[in-house]
């Protein structure tokens, strides 16, 4: 490979600095502008640019959980997460392994479009009043799937109605979760479970106390 | 917490400080998500890329360098580069002009905390662009910000592949010369 001359790499940094340039164009520059000072300011100052250009992008509001489902995805990677949601994620991992394989496929592909079909692991905070995060939900998909929900702050003890609701349908009762001393849990197998499910608490008066709506864990 | 800096915040994310790391997440995911939708014009593409480029700046948040621009601009470059990755893979070239005027627009609710910025860096940057040419205008926007190459920006402006160059080049160097200038003339 021949290295151009700085005339070509100066009309070519813009390209570069954009990201527009690839195959020899690109290592031809790289390589004038490894040894030329002169040509590889330019670069670094169109690259100064063409990064700002980001910042034009407008604000728009994210889903409701989504900062919570970014946070999951850092404690679930750094690990340093409470006993009790370790516990719930390997009680739902053991036996949602193929959610779990389908993760490290995700990761693999870099979630690209062959694994989106798999079986993923899904995790939501339970949220009550006012968007108050009282717990969380956490399942495979598939069917039948793995669920576990665990409830630790803000709900009054007795006893409440879990319940399913696939999306855009009507929901259906999984069992009777006892909240004792601010605590409850619960794990076990139930129907076909999708992004967008939703788990719900509900009170002796019909009242749902605390919902999730299960999305994919955001790991990479 | 809401008056540490973007740095102090990105230093916290490299220490493992979980109190720093919601903070982040709580202060940009609107502008992450907000450029990663005009990129996509896919709300749950978006998404995943919106999550995708802050776990990776917090992973790599030790690797962050304030020397090469601030937090908000390597954050939202990753943000930029991760969306255009997606775009490329998935989608033929079909880009709303509105989108584009939407995106040189003047960021609305912005909170007083970025509006020196927003005017130090992007107000400066709006300004400059708008000086431009239309056709430029067009061109840096397409090609810089949704991430069109010169072939797509040739087809889509339905000009020879040359003349989108030209424009791209141009408004790119015309940028570069202008916020120069007003950095001399501070």
């Amino acid at each position: 490979m021949t290295s151009p001359g700085c005339a070509t790499a100066r009309e070519l940094a813009p390209d570069l600095a954009l990201g527009l340039l690839d195959g020899s164009e690109r290592a031809g520059v790289l390589s004038h502008i490894h040894d030329c000072p002169s040509c590889q300011a330019l670069v670094a100052e169109l690259s100064g640019v063409a990064d700002l250009l980001g910042s034009l992008g407008p604000e728009a509001e994210p889903p409701p959980d989504f900062g919570a489902r970014v946070l999951l995805a850092t404690e679930w990677r750094a690990r340093r997460v409470r006993r009790r949601w370790v516990a719930t994620v390997a009680a739902v991992a053991a036996v949602a392994v193929i959610g779990a394989v389908a993760l490290v496929r995700v990761i693999d592909a870099d979630r690209g479009p062959t694994a989106a079909a798999a079986p993923e692991l899904l995790s939501s905070p339970m949220r009550g009043a006012g968007g108050l995060r009282v717990g969380r939900a956490v399942s495979s998909t598939g069917s039948p799937a793995s669920l576990a929900v665990t409830v630790d702050y803000a709900v009054p003890d007795g006893d409440y109605q879990l319940e399913i609701r696939p999306a855009g349908a009507a929901s259906a009762p999984i069992t009777t979760m006892t909240i004792a001393d601010g605590h409850g849990e619960w794990n076990g197998r139930v129907g076909l479970v999708q992004t967008g499910t939703e788990i719900e608490l509900v009170d002796a008066d019909g009242v749902v106390v605390c919902r999730a709506t299960l999305r994919a864990v955001g790991a990479d | 917490m809401w008056s540490v800096s973007d740095e102090s915040l990105v230093a916290g994310l490299a220490a493992g400080d979980a109190n720093a790391t919601e903070a982040f997440v709580a202060r940009f995911q609107r502008r992450v998500y907000g450029l990663a939708r005009v990129i996509t014009r896919d709300d749950v593409l978006a998404e995943d890329v919106a999550q995708e480029a802050l776990l990776r700046a917090w992973r790599h948040a030790s690797a962050y360098d304030p020397r090469r621009g601030s937090v908000v601009t390597w954050l939202l470059t990753i943000t930029r580069n991760l969306a255009i990755d997606q775009v490329r893979v998935r989608r033929p070239i079909a880009v709303d002009p509105a989108v584009l005027l939407d995106t040189i627009a003047p960021a609305a609710n912005v909170g007083p905390a970025e509006a020196a910025e927003i005017m130090d860096e992007v107000g400066r940057l709006r300004v400059a662009i708008l000086t431009l040419p239309v056709e430029q205008q067009r061109a840096i926007v397409l090609a810089g910000v949704l991430g069109l190459s010169g072939r797509e920006v040739a087809e889509l402006e339905d000009v020879p592949l040359g003349t989108a160059k030209t424009r791209i080049r141009a408004a790119l160097l015309r940028l570069r010369a202008l916020l120069a200038h007003e950095e001399r003339a501070e």
